[in-house]
């Protein structure tokens, strides 16, 4: 199977129908299922699905379970090479679906793909951005976006100023039509549920670059997304939900201290915002319901905080040096794929053995190259800093070591796996990183065992 | 095509010497990735320094046998593919390496099915020769199930 189009749908029967139709009209040549998971619609779209498209897999919920949750939903079931995430509110104009899934195909690095976006006016929609940073959120507390709305500057985050006719790679890509390449996922994982309303894709996306991937704008064909223009953008409780995203991307990626930053920088917004719809409101009596949205979130924006969400998976910290230290980590791929798994070798190249998984370089250290410690030890600090793991865990060497003991230092769990070309005795690495880990692996037997001096476990080997 | 790897960290003469050797009287394309630092020029066999690691894959994948040092990485990728593998230890009295855990690592797998030990030029000759009756063995599956299921353990604090 080529492609698996996902559509989450929600009380759109009509619009829904057209967009089915012209999924199918649109879509020759390409092998497809179309899955449609169905939030507890009341106006009878599950009973439309089931009549005119019967080919269509049809997952009804008997409750409202959010996009992301429904999107995860469809994911368990689809079968396709390539998965398209696509809003019921769309309509195919051209051979976009061929095309997408050829520029995948000749572009393995691609991991995601979003095409041109339309309003119902033909006007162009803007569909991808610049990932929130603490510095972008900033541009945007001013409000001088909305005083320079042509400004590449001040809405740099919308990448203004390009007219979205030339291949690029983009930090982040809306979900209303959205190509993912479905292997990527069985590491990087799929939408995270914490977030509501906003924020999910723009997590996905991230953590496809983090994984390796490229997300990719490539302007081969072009679709309509009708509801993108209209929505009830005047209440604040939009704006909140919008605002408790951005938090909690930054508390997800950059930490507790960048989310609390972000929150002020948001309120900063709104504050100003307020204040300036405010004024300007007494001399345009139409700007009112503007300043009524900004002053509503400000009143409740202590729900724009994102609070810890649920734990998710764990994320483990895997280290080792080049050669058979590495190989032998990669043989404990089942342990790695059941969590979110970051990996760090001393060779650039490795990157590509663990696709879909954060990677991260360190200097090469070993008993010639000793003068190098400091320069490592500075390294995995800042690893250990940007992923904050739950685990350490190390097949050797040095580096390995040392990763061990900044784990311990942050309050990881560590594990050292000794190398299994030491059969004769531990390595030195390892005798000393028994005193860190707590589980603490030999795969000889012979060396293993509870005596009066310290000695390792064993539980099997890699080979 | 033969392809021999003598890892990154140290180079390794006597194993490009034995395979030069041999290389020039018998008929069959060897590349070695010879490493830094050594100082036997080889005569007949193609050398590279060193390799990238999906280079690497995809020669062994391409190779009908590997010859290589007893390295822990070499001897993974070689079982994993399933291919014929002959591997010559490092000694350390020969200052090829700091200690003479090659020599041990070649005893625990050198009697595994699919895996040939050659401890000096001669005996590498004589694998080589015969090299038609080598095979290889394919072990793809991963680490033991029993440390896998120790590690997922730990972590998800089941102990």
């Amino acid at each position: 199977m080529e492609l698996s189009i996902i559509i989450v749908s929600y009380n759109t029967r009509e619009i829904l129908r057209n967009c089915l139709k012209s999924v199918f009209e649109f879509a020759s040549g390409v092998e497809l299922e179309v899955i449609v998971v169905d939030n507890a619609s009341v106006d009878g779209s599950v009973e439309m699905v089931a009549g005119e498209f019967p080919e269509v897999v049809l997952l009804a919920n008997t409750e409202n379970r959010g996009f992301a949750a429904a999107n995860n939903q469809g994911f368990e079931v689809a079968r396709g090479e390539f998965w398209l995430l696509l809003n019921s509110d769309t309509l195919l104009l051209d051979s976009v679906l061929p095309a997408a899934i050829g520029y995948m195909r000749q572009n393995p690095e691609a991991g995601m793909l979003g095409c041109r976006v339309l309003n119902s006016d033909m006007s162009l929609q803007q569909t991808c951005f610049m990932w929130p940073s603490l510095f972008n959120l900033a541009i945007q507390a001013t409000g001088l976006g909305r005083v320079f709305p042509e400004s590449p500057f001040f809405r740099r985050e919308r990448l203004q100023g390009w007219l979205r006719d030339s291949e690029r790679e983009v930090d982040s890509i809306t979900g209303c039509f959205l190509l993912v390449r479905a292997v990527a996922t069985q590491r990087i994982g799929v939408l995270d549920e914490n977030f509501f309303f906003y924020g999910e894709e723009t997590d996905w996306c991230r953590r496809f670059k983090d994984g390796g991937y490229s997300v990719m704008f490539v302007p081969l064909g072009e679709i309509i997304h009708l509801g993108g223009a209209s929505g009830d953008k005047t209440h604040y409780s939009r704006k909140l939900l919008l605002s408790q995203a951005q938090v909690r991307l930054q508390r997800k990626h950059n930490g507790l201290l960048a989310a609390v930053i972000a929150w002020l920088l948001l309120w900063c917004e709104v504050f100003i915002k307020s204040a300036g719809f405010g004024v300007a409101s007494l001399i345009r009596p139409g700007l009112r319901s503007a300043f009524q949205k900004h002053f509503g979130a400000l009143l409740h924006f202590k729900r724009a905080w994102a609070g810890k969400g649920s734990a998710g998976r764990k994320k483990v910290l895997a280290v080792a040096s080049s050669g058979g230290h590495w190989q032998q980590l990669l043989r404990l791929d089942e342990v790695f794929s059941s969590y979110t798994t970051s990996f760090v070798s001393t060779r650039a190249d490795y990157r590509a053995t663990v696709l879909g998984s954060r990677f991260f370089t360190v200097a090469d250290v070993n008993r010639w190259r000793k003068w190098r410690i400091p320069l490592v030890c500075v390294q995995l600090f800042y690893i250990l800093l940007r992923v904050r793991p739950d685990v350490v865990i190390s097949t050797g060497a040095l580096p390995g070591l040392i990763a061990i003991i900044w784990g311990r230092i942050f309050g990881a769990r560590c594990i050292w796996l000794d190398s299994i070309a030491n059969s004769e005795e531990l390595s030195l690495s390892g005798r000393v990183a028994g005193k860190f880990a707590q589980l603490w692996l030999t795969q000889w037997e012979h060396l293993a065992g509870e005596n009066e001096t310290p000695r390792p476990e064993y539980a099997g080997r890699v080979l | 095509m033969i392809f021999a790897a003598v890892g990154t960290q140290l180079p390794f003469d006597r194993l490009v010497a034995a395979l030069d050797s041999w290389s020039g009287a018998a008929e069959c394309e060897i590349l070695v990735q010879s490493g830094t630092g050594g100082s036997y020029n080889p005569k007949n066999v193609k050398c590279v320094s060193t390799v990238s690691i999906t280079e690497f894959s995809r020669l062994c994948s391409q190779a009908e046998l590997i010859v290589a040092h007893a390295g822990m990485g070499v001897i993974l990728n070689a079982r994993e593919l399933g291919k014929p593998l002959i591997i010559m230890p490092r000694r350390a009295e020969l200052q090829e390496h700091r200690n003479d855990h090659q020599i041990a690592t070649a005893r625990h797998f050198g009697d595994l099915d699919g895996i040939y030990v050659a401890a000096t030029a001669e005996e590498l000759h004589l694998l080589l020769d015969r090299r038609d009756t080598l095979h290889g063995r394919c072990d793809n599956k991963g680490a033991d199930s029993s440390l896998i299921q120790r590690i997922i353990g730990f972590i998800d604090g089941r102990e």
